[in-house]
């Protein structure tokens, strides 16, 4: 699993699927997501589980659905305090869904 | 109508924030669009705020701190930069249709400089696309802006890169549960040929071989590697390998539930395709470049290259390329060539960074399983969830190239539009074809090169110059 070096003396709080994650300030959420053993952030139903793969924003693996933002790399979004995030579904209603 | 910026330059790496540098001290006005949280390109990710933790990040190295200069002269240059500014297509005349905070709009340059680097070569192996599969650049980036990574993690790949983010995880106490280094020993003997010229920079040989020797001395680490696949259901949990000089190989498993892959960098090009200009194949370096003269000019007038988005050579190559390109638009633009002694010093540090590179593209070459995969399993596209086999059975039905294949399988026409499949669909082609690989096509890119929404485009703010003039 992954793990923080170092500690950060200011912390927020974001939410995946409503359970609220301890994240510190200016973290990439899909970073936030890693550290607390989340690794499969988008699905679909021709792709199956997806997680973050290039941390650049060029692969587009890492998508979630941000407050009321659909298919945000999560690469490339820096955490803010009370963000609310979810899986992010290639389609409306994908046949099963993964809970972490 | 006049335009809104002498020069903009999209991406802030190196070569952009040197690019601008030059622009500026040549008097003209410059705008930086960059598509990251913050300016520094992908080399010197975050290194803006790291800089009050360089006692804590010491681990990051000497190479990532380098930064610092450059980024400082690029915030105190008078450039204006926006960052997370995601731009989707150019135009003519010179006009970029950009995504700033989600609010589309439109800006026009003088000229237009594509600093737009190099990403990570995709790495089609059996069990790529698996969650906790991911790139060492990406392992690499989780280090430099959260000092964040993984114990007991297997790197599999080769190249300068691989070798360095392997060092830094090492400096930062991860502990490493195998190297699998692809690099394979008999093609050192066609790197050698390029040994003389790579010689002009002694200091980076001797740094990549004290990479090496630390590395076999502190992980578990198995040289000539291949036949790799991740295996796992809905996340990786073991590569299986072949490895060593024996014939057969010997054959290892390591069980690990994060896994690296690397295969050196290619040029990032969606945006130059997609804008016309034209490209070569770039036979060593076994990828797209667009052609451009010394100085960064492309084929299309008003538009320039500079870095890696134009070849693969490296941060302190592409950071004199920027400066060389700024001096060609300032040219251009005011007549005037801007500092031409620090002109020749930049001039000077490309060539001894290109130097090098022969023998690194040589040393490092992509392992010919990632090119051609053979596995039938092996996901091809990842946005459609291609498999070899179903794309073999596309190009099986008389498909002509890439573009044709599209509309056969949808290979290349997800989210990531062909960044993730496009060489492996074109080598995969050529193979079928029996073609040589530079005369089989690429996808042929549209805009917008990124995604962008209905609502974006249609709230696209259109300044009406007659009313403000």
């Amino acid at each position: 699993m992954f793990r923080r070096r170092d500690h950060s003396s200011s912390e927020i709080t974001i939410f995946w699927q409503d359970r609220p994650l301890i994240a510190a300030q200016g973290e990439l959420v899909a970073a936030v997501l890693l550290r607390h053993g989340i690794s499969i952030t988008h699905q679909g139903p021709s792709t199956g589980p997806r997680g973050p793969y290039c941390m650049m924003g060029v692969c587009f693996d890492c998508l979630v659905d941000a407050d009321n933002r659909k298919a945000i790399p999560s690469c490339q979004l820096v955490a803010q305090d009370g963000m609310r995030l979810n899986r992010h579904h290639n389609m409306a209603q994908a046949e099963h869904s993964h809970d972490t | 109508m006049t335009p809104d910026y002498d020069v903009i330059i999209v991406g802030a790496g190196p070569a952009g924030m040197a690019t601008a540098i030059t622009a500026r001290q040549a008097g003209l006005s410059v705008l930086v669009l960059d598509d990251q949280p913050d300016h520094g390109g992908q080399v010197w990710r975050h290194i803006r705020q790291n800089h009050q933790h360089r006692q804590t990040r010491a681990f990051l190295g000497k190479d990532y701190w380098k930064g610092d200069q450059l980024t400082k002269a690029f915030q105190s240059s008078g450039a204006d930069i926006s960052h997370q500014a995601v731009v989707w297509q150019i135009t003519d005349p010179l006009t970029l249709g950009v995504s700033i905070a989600g609010i589309a709009q439109s800006l026009s340059a003088r000229a237009i400089v594509l600093a737009t680097g190099a990403y990570e070569r995709p790495v089609p192996l059996p069990g790529w696309h698996l969650p906790g599969v991911m790139t060492v650049g990406a392992a690499q980036t989780l280090l430099k802006v959260s000092a964040t990574g993984a114990d007991e993690a297997v790197f599999v790949g080769t190249g300068p890169l691989f070798y360095l983010t392997i060092t830094q995880y090492l400096d930062a106490g991860f502990s490493i549960a195998g190297v699998c280094d692809t690099g394979a020993r008999p093609s050192a003997r066609a790197g050698f040929g390029a040994l003389p010229l790579a010689l002009a920079q002694p200091n980076m040989l001797l740094k990549g071989l004290g990479w090496l020797r630390r590395i076999k001395a502190e992980t578990p680490y198995y040289d000539q590697v291949s036949d790799i696949q991740l295996d796992g259901q809905d996340h990786v949990e073991a590569v299986t390998f072949a490895y060593g000089k024996g014939q057969p190989k010997e054959k290892m498993r390591i069980p690990s539930s994060h896994v690296f892959l690397h295969q050196g960098v290619i040029p990032n090009v969606n945006l130059s395709m997609a804008s016309g200009l034209a490209h070569h194949w770039h036979h060593r370096q076994m990828c797209w470049h667009p052609v451009c003269d010394r100085h960064g000019a492309s084929s299309v007038e008003g538009i320039y290259i500079a870095g890696d988005g134009g070849g693969i050579a490296g941060a302190g190559a592409a950071e004199a390329s920027g400066h060389i390109t700024g001096a060609a638009v300032a040219k251009a633009l005011t007549g005037t060539t801007p500092h031409r002694a620090a002109l020749w010093r930049h001039r000077i540090r490309q060539l001894r960074h290109r130097a090098l590179r022969p023998f690194l593209d040589r040393l490092y070459a992509p392992l010919a399983e990632t090119l051609t995969p053979k596995d039938s399993n092996t996901i091809i596209c990842r946005c459609e969830g291609l498999t070899q086999a179903e794309v073999t059975a596309a190009i099986g039905l008389g498909v002509a190239g890439p573009n044709q294949l599209k509309a056969y399988c949808r290979a290349g026409m997800g989210r990531c539009q062909g960044r993730m499949c496009g060489l492996t669909v074109q080598a995969m082609l050529a193979a079928h074809h029996k073609t040589p690989i530079k005369d089989m096509p690429y996808y042929r890119l549209r805009p917008p090169v990124r995604p962008v929404t209905i609502a974006e485009l249609a709230a696209l703010h259109q300044p009406d110059h007659d009313m403000t003039e």
